[in-house]
């Protein structure tokens, strides 16, 4: 997309190299406004490079192919300058915008820029959770990104290296629990785990497959999708498990079902994990000055259109693929259809 | 600038007023019939009306109804008796049982699973909470209606609870189903018996198979989300009125046998018939170069303006080689990920469906083997795209049978962007056979 | 229209074999639309002759002619039926015809069978509906036409053999006079039932040579 609007004054910092930050970055480069991506680690891509596809006789409409070809976009793009293994290390507010200062690799970058976009993404809380419990050496417990990348390398025939017989999702892991101080629904486990678990029982129709759950949430979409669900070797255990241990080999959960304490062992135990706030936040609040809400997340203090400070994606708070890929678009959009008059700065 | 607004919500008004705030000029269609009529060359939004029970949005019925209670008396709000209950509806629920709480009155939720994934709903359910408000989760219900009073009886598998109210609400929703008739009317591509945008990651919130129509749904339409997605259909709107989006579709009116069949399976209805019904036109903002009437037409009287398929060409042996049709969405992009530079020949193509038998017939002159790689089901952009890709396959192979030269020299496979290794065995196998 | 289906390939393969340089006539008219002969489908047979065994050195060029049963049309592409050794016509039987009678040294091959005069009833898939018998009664059927659309080709139907209303030499098909009532019985005139139709002077349809049709208004003393 080419315009006439390309406002030579505007130039944005994005702060985040995944999935919202390249978006954002590609929505305004369609209006000829030039960005630059601040990505912390050695590789553009953040999590949802890594996500894998859930198709398993059909598309299960995860969204992972709204990134298909973006990362290439982004590296081919002109107007895109991506600074790898970087952070801001400062942000002032001038006349006309802002100053950054920059850490890029081991050098120091001053630059101006008329808006921020912060797209820095959320933490992976069973990544964490797992190192913690001691767990990641175990090749049966998987964290969702693990089904993910397990996903990736998928072939045509095979997913795992070993067909599994028994397998369990673990859900909320890390949500709706004010002990993992998570006080919030994360929204795309449901999504995610029902949609892998089609994609197992394609490859391996006899795998029984357990979900421990509290609620299943479901959108118009999904209840078909549900429906799918019901089928036999399919159970769904309404209850968070009391424990996960690895017995030997083998992952052990111990739950309550009808009022009975169980105990049962699994080939595989998926941990849904949930989206935590980016331990970034609260040094990006200070910087910019927008709020962290009472789960960690940032939010808005006046509308970013007068602060010209936008977020865009997961550091708002837990969202799907499909929703950040609007919210990114979105922020693009608004910032390529503010003139220079309308924004004022605070 | 002119749009259409259809549909008859409880919304309408709100958003008639958005996009006039905005300079847009708004006419109202109040049928389908209507919507079709005005809406050639307008963009068109239609906004789902549903029926959402009176008392969780009319707040003056709700205050009147509560006023004729007796004070002691609990009110109950009965979800998922019939149908899961969608999440925008518990919103309303929430903020209408905070409301009747706050005036010292018990109040009970009942629903078989507590919906949490609609944004801010947390705060909600706290606050809901610090009122007082009791969620209670059941598996069976039934009702008895004696006058003014109901005796609701739950069991949730574990025990009975049976609760008597002089207010029982029953928040079942009905979805709407006049969507149907819109869709038809204005030629939108409909999934799982009636959904118009249903779960599509392309189809971003509002928008539908047709560039400039746009449907919100009554979750959508109540939800806080709303002026955020307004905006974005206003930007969207302004944009595509000045420019010229993407590789559009181009139609020789000499070759053209205006045989409609461009125009009945292109998937954006992006082709009409034009006012000197000399050929079929395309409207450039609305075609998204997917190529498919490229390959239906059978005057060949089509072509994309943009071409793709030069692009990615790379110098191989032609006469032994492998050339592979990859799907730019998903196989081209597998394709360059995992494929080493010179083992495979690939051409990438807007859509499967833009592949012609002809061109099939033609690369087997040139190679070996050819591979025609697509979207998985229900993956394509282009809704059916892969499907008649796969048709075209089937059909070569049955004439390659027929003069017996071996059918398997065309590959046909589906896969994803982010499932590259299916490509890359296939390769892989394919160069082990030849060796 | 007229629809039409390509034949087999290797009923084709066969009568090219002997000619080295060809030319596929595609019509752009009637057999585009049915998807048989049209441009698309000319360079499709032009790469799957190029495939099959022992052409592999023919010369096969792909032109278009508008219609192939109007003179001027043909004429355009003179230079190149000239140079063929032999022209596959991917035109009706009309087409194939004419193009013969203007070279009438020429080998020209039909690439299609014709079939009939039909309509389109979805993407792909056309039914007869007329066998051009030169008579016309629909009106008398209520739009439905027994030549055609009734196997036995009975005038004063049903025939007595349809079971639930399809017909019983081939059950995929509806009963035409089964339909041809119920649609009187719509517009109320199932009396029409009751007048006997005579039976058919089948001269005028398609014994007896080719038919001729002339507009005296327009067409001069001597026709071709």
């Amino acid at each position: 997309m080419k315009s006439e609007h390309g406002d030579p004054m505007k130039n944005v910092l994005i702060i985040g190299g995944g999935l919202a930050g390249c978006t954002a970055a590609r929505t305004l480069s369609g209006f000829d406004i030039p960005s630059v991506i601040l990505e912390s680690s050695p590789s553009l891509g953040g999590k949802v490079r890594q996500f894998g596809c859930k198709s398993g006789s059909s598309c299960s409409q995860c969204g992972v192919c709204a990134a298909g070809n973006l990362w290439d976009e982004v590296e081919r793009d002109e107007n895109i300058t991506i600074l790898l293994d970087s952070s801001l290390i400062d942000l002032r507010k001038e006349a006309c915008g802002f100053s950054a200062y920059i850490k890029s690799g081991s050098d120091f970058i001053e630059k101006s820029f008329s808006d921020i976009v912060l797209a820095n993404g959320f933490l992976d809380y069973a990544s964490n959770a797992k190192t913690a419990l001691d767990m990641d050496r175990s090749e049966s417990i998987l964290t969702g990104m693990d089904l993910e990348r397990a996903l990736y390398r998928r072939t045509a025939s095979e997913l795992f290296a070993e067909p599994p017989k028994k397998v369990a999702y673990v859900l909320c892991f890390g949500s709706r629990s004010v002990k993992e101080k998570a006080n919030y629904c994360s929204r795309v486990c449901c999504g995610y785990s029902t949609r892998s678990a089609k994609v197992i029982r394609h490859y391996y129709p006899e795998c029984e497959i357990t979900f421990f759950y509290m609620d299943m949430q479901t959108t118009n979409a999904l209840s078909a999708f549900m429906q799918d669900m019901n089928e036999p070797g399919i159970r769904f255990i309404r209850c968070r498990p009391a424990r996960i241990t690895v017995n030997g080999n083998d992952p052990e959960i111990i739950y309550e079902d009808s009022g009975v304490l169980a105990r049962e062992t699994f080939d595989k135990v998926i941990l849904c994990g949930g989206i935590h706030p980016n331990s970034d936040n609260v040094t990006l609040s200070d910087l910019t000055g927008l709020r962290v809400d009472e789960n960690g997340f940032l939010e808005y203090v006046k509308p970013p259109e007068k602060t010209h400070v936008y977020l865009a994606g997961c550091v708002s708070g837990p969202k799907s693929i499909r929703e950040t890929v609007a919210e990114a678009r979105d922020v693009g959009l608004r910032i390529a259809q503010i003139s220079e008059q309308d924004g004022i700065l605070a | 600038m002119k749009i259409v607004l259809a549909g008859n919500s409880v919304r309408t008004g709100l958003i008639k007023s958005f996009f006039e705030n905005e300079g847009f000029e708004v006419l109202l269609a109040g049928t389908p019939k209507e919507a079709k009529a005005s809406s050639d060359g307008y963009p068109v939004i239609i906004v789902g009306s549903s029926v959402i029970p009176g008392f969780l949005i009319d707040d003056g019925y709700a205050q009147r109804v509560i006023a004729g209670l007796e004070p002691k008396a609990p009110a109950v709000m009965l979800l998922d008796r019939e149908t899961e209950t969608p999440s925008f509806i518990w919103d309303l629920v929430l903020k209408r049982a905070v409301g009747i709480a706050a005036g010292k009155r018990h109040v009970y939720v009942l629903a078989r699973s507590v919906r949490t994934e609609f944004p801010g709903l947390e705060r909600s359910y706290s606050k809901a909470r610090a009122h007082g408000v009791t969620f209670i989760k059941y598996e069976k219900v039934s009702v008895v209606q004696n006058d003014a009073v109901s005796a609701v009886m739950i069991d949730d598998g574990v025990m009975t609870l049976e609760i008597e109210t002089p207010l029982l609400v029953d928040c079942t929703y009905t979805e709407d189903r006049s969507v149907l008739e819109y869709a038809e009317a204005l030629r939108l591509h409909t999934y799982d018996g009636g959904l118009i945008n249903a779960d599509r990651w392309f189809l971003s919130p509002g928008r539908t198979s047709r560039r400039g129509v746009y449907y919100i749904d009554a979750g959508l339409a109540m939800s806080a989300q709303l002026e955020k997605i307004l905006l974005s259909i206003a930007d969207e709107i302004r944009l595509m009125a000045e420019m010229d989006v993407g590789p559009a579709a181009k139609i020789d009116p000499r070759k053209c046998a205006f045989c409609y069949t461009c125009f009945r399976l292109c998937p954006h209805g992006a082709l009409y018939p034009d006012d000197s019904a000399v050929s079929m036109s395309v409207r450039h903002n609305y075609c998204s170069g997917c190529g498919i009437c490229v390959s239906a037409c059978p005057a060949n009287a089509i072509e994309l303006t943009e071409r793709s398929e030069a692009s990615g060409k790379r110098q191989t042996d032609h006469s032994k080689g492998t050339v592979a049709f990859c799907c730019e969405n998903s196989a081209a992009i597998a394709a360059r990920t995992v494929l080493p530079d010179n083992c495979v020949n690939v051409i990438p193509i807007p859509c499967g469906g833009s592949i012609r038998a002809s061109q099939i017939a033609a690369a087997l002159r040139e190679y070996e083997r050819v591979i025609v790689a697509v979207c998985n089901d229900g993956a394509c952009k282009h809704f059916d795209g892969n499907k008649l890709a796969s048709r075209q396959v089937e059909r070569i192979r049955e004439e390659l049978a027929s003069i017996n030269i071996d059918p398997q020299r065309i590959m046909y496979i589906q896969l994803s962007h982010a499932m590259p290794n299916v490509m890359h065995n296939m390769v892989d196998n394919e160069r082990n056979r030849a060796l | 229209m007229i629809v039409a289906e390509r034949k087999p390939l290797n009923d084709i393969i066969q009568m090219v074999r002997p000619y080295k340089k060809l030319l596929i006539a595609a019509c752009g008219t009637c057999v585009t639309v049915c998807m048989a002969g049209g441009e698309k489908e000319a360079l499709e047979l032009s790469s799957l002759l190029g495939l099959a065994d022992g052409l592999e050195d023919k010369e096969i060029i792909v032109r278009t002619i508008q219609r192939q049963c109007d003179r001027e049309f043909i004429l355009e592409s003179d230079e190149d039926i000239r140079a063929a050794d032999a022209v596959i016509s991917m035109g009706c039987g009309a087409g194939v015809q004419f193009i013969a009678e203007l070279y009438p040294s020429k080998r020209i091959i039909p690439a299609l069978n014709t079939k009939f005069i039909g309509v389109n009833r979805d993407v792909g898939y056309w039914t007869e509906m007329c066998q051009g018998c030169g008579n016309c009664l629909l009106d008398r059927t209520a739009g439905i036409c027994p030549v055609s659309r009734c196997s036995k080709s009975i005038f004063n139907g049903p025939c007595g053999g349809s079971s639930g209303g399809r017909c019983e030499i081939d059950p995929d098909l509806e009963c035409a006079w089964q339909l041809i009532y119920e649609r009187l019985k719509v517009q109320d005139r199932l009396d029409t039932l009751t007048e006997t139709i005579p039976p058919r002077d089948w001269s005028s349809n398609r014994d007896g040579g080719p038919r001729r049709v002339r507009k005296s208004s327009v067409s001069p003393e001597v026709g071709k």
